[in-house]
């Protein structure tokens, strides 16, 4: 299994198209923190030094976890729709390890991918004295609970992906339904439902504001059994189809 | 132990009967040919050998265990397949040392292999700009990555040169030569006689043949005889069960025999012959007489 997963690492280090993808990530989280940034002094801006102008500006990270999902998804539509499938199955026949590897290797890629962008953000708030350099039990907490969060996504890209195994379709579900669908359910008053769902519990995990948010570790269960739900339907599927 | 064994294999994909009640042997050290016009199931019946598609009945075996049960299949046996594809955002070099992990191939051995295709000079650049001659190189070299004792190939000379070819075939023959086994799939056969020690033909997802080269040229050969008696040779040659058929007014075509039982007939009946001719077709003739409509089973 550890080959495999090694396997899996060496998959995603040697695509150009994951470089691209983390490339977007660490750009949007660059702009999202200037923005932070250059909203110092405006109204309902967070005290330069205070602990929760630095939340503020770590949750900038969040905008880093759509290239970790799509790692995730691409990882597993990319087989398909590159045909590299038929080798990949060929050297390892059976189809659940595959999968397996696959999903530690995006949530090992998406834990180490958040340290990255937090230390990028942390560093760009330090030298724009929005930060205080000092390592807390603050700090260690945000970024525990982000590479938790980070995980999550990776798991959830790597289930998309063997659910939906066309590429496009694959790629736009997930960002629809983040960015669409949760977003305007309180328009359609089923605001209730919000906590339980992926994105809800994902602020809950993060630490975020949300109306009647699941505890942390309730949430972190919500999505995993999200992802896992996928992963096994997926999986499934993908066990029993004719590589063709 | 055989290496390559199919018993009753059958595959029904939807409403379409692909592979039909399809049984066949490869024996260890030869180059087997397996041969079929387009459709015929050849690509499927490779499929289902390698585990890739569920068979809907029968079984495939190789060296006596499922596909899937082999550990560390890449060592064992070598596969390219038509349909199989590259990532194109990844070197050469990188597409095998991914193919290498699971079997815990070092990559000392992908750059062995990378210059036994004639690569090394393309391995660090992205499979993206490679042509189609250079994919199936490479993808020959994925499948000798773990040095394995059969090579199944689909196909393997499409988009080759003739000059590719060629060394395609010297590749594969020293293989067999030191004890290795290819069952090699092609609609070309000129290009595979020269090579193949036997071969298997379907048609329509069934076996039509299997057997050395030169039984399944023999068993389409055929005896032209030019005689003023043609149609008491002809009545003479049937009456033996020998299947002739009249060819214009003074000649006689006798096919699945040679010259010594036409010539027997013709002089135990007392008959006249002016001439009298052994044409033995190549596989190619062979192969049409066997999977065209007419030659069928069916």
């Amino acid at each position: 299994m550890t080959a495999l997963v090694r396997t899996e690492l060496l998959r995603l280090r040697t695509a150009r198209s994951t470089w691209v993808l983390l490339a977007t990530g660490l750009v949007l989280t660059l702009a999202w923190a200037a923005a932070v940034l250059g909203n110092v002094g405006g109204i309902g801006a967070s005290v330069p030094g205070s602990d929760q102008m630095r939340a503020d500006l770590l949750g900038a990270t969040g905008i880093g976890l759509y290239p970790v999902l799509l790692l995730g998804v691409v990882s597993v539509t990319g087989e398909f729709h590159h045909r590299t499938v038929t080798p990949t199955f060929l050297v390892t026949p059976h189809r659940w390890r595959v999968l397996t590897a696959k999903a530690a290797a995006g949530a090992l890629a998406g834990a180490l991918v958040v340290v990255a962008l937090l230390a990028s953000v942390w560093t760009l708030g330090v030298l724009a004295n929005a930060i205080d350099p000092a390592v807390d039990a603050g700090l260690f907490a945000l970024t525990g609970r982000s590479m938790l969060v980070a995980v999550c996504w990776a798991l959830l890209g790597v289930g998309v992906g063997t659910v939906v195994r066309n590429q496009t379709v694959a790629v736009l579900v997930p960002l629809a339904w983040f960015l669409l669908i949760e977003t305007m359910m309180p328009a359609y008053g089923l605001d209730a439902l919000m906590p339980w769902l992926p994105g809800g519990a994902t602020t809950a995990l993060a630490g975020g504001r949300l109306a009647g948010a699941l505890p942390a570790w309730a949430a972190l269960v919500a999505l995993l059994a999200y992802a896992l739900t996928l992963l096994v339907v997926g999986g499934r599927a993908i066990a029993r189809r004719d590589i063709t | 132990m055989t290496a390559i064994s199919v018993h009753g294999l059958v595959k029904r994909f939807g409403g379409v009967l692909a592979v039909d009640d399809l049984s066949f042997e490869v024996q260890p050290g030869t180059l087997t040919g397996f041969v079929g016009p387009n459709g015929a199931g050849k690509t499927t019946t490779l499929r289902m050998i390698l585990g890739l598609v569920r068979p809907t009945a029968g079984t495939a075996l190789i060296g006596g265990v499922p596909y899937a049960r082999l550990d560390r299949p890449a060592r064992h046996v070598g596969a390219v397949l038509e349909s199989s594809g590259f990532h194109p955002g990844r070197t050469a070099r990188d597409h095998l040392r991914v193919l290498a992990g699971p079997s815990a191939i070092p990559t000392a051995r992908v750059d062995e292999v990378l210059s036994e295709v004639d690569l090394d000079g393309a391995a660090r650049r992205r499979v993206g700009g490679f042509s189609l001659g250079m994919r199936q190189r490479l993808g020959l070299a994925g499948a000798l990555l773990g040095d394995p004792g059969i090579l199944i190939l689909d196909e393997p000379t499409n988009g080759l040169d003739p000059a590719g070819v060629h060394w395609l075939r010297t590749l594969l023959r020293r293989r067999v030569d030191r004890g290795g086994t290819v069952l090699v799939s092609s609609h070309l056969l000129a290009e595979l006689a020269l090579a193949a020690d036997s071969v298997v033909i379907i048609k329509d997802g069934r076996l039509v043949t299997q057997g050395p080269v030169s039984a399944i040229t023999a068993g389409a050969a055929t005896v032209r005889v030019r005689s003023p008696q043609a149609d008491r040779l002809r009545a003479v040659l049937t009456a033996r069960g020998v299947a002739a058929t009249l060819d214009g007014p003074d000649q006689v075509v006798a096919s699945g025999v040679d010259t010594e039982v036409v010539g027997r007939a013709v002089a135990e009946a007392g008959l006249v012959v002016y001439e009298m001719s052994a044409q033995r077709p190549a596989l190619e003739e062979a192969f049409l007489a066997l999977t065209t409509d007419e030659g069928s089973r069916r």
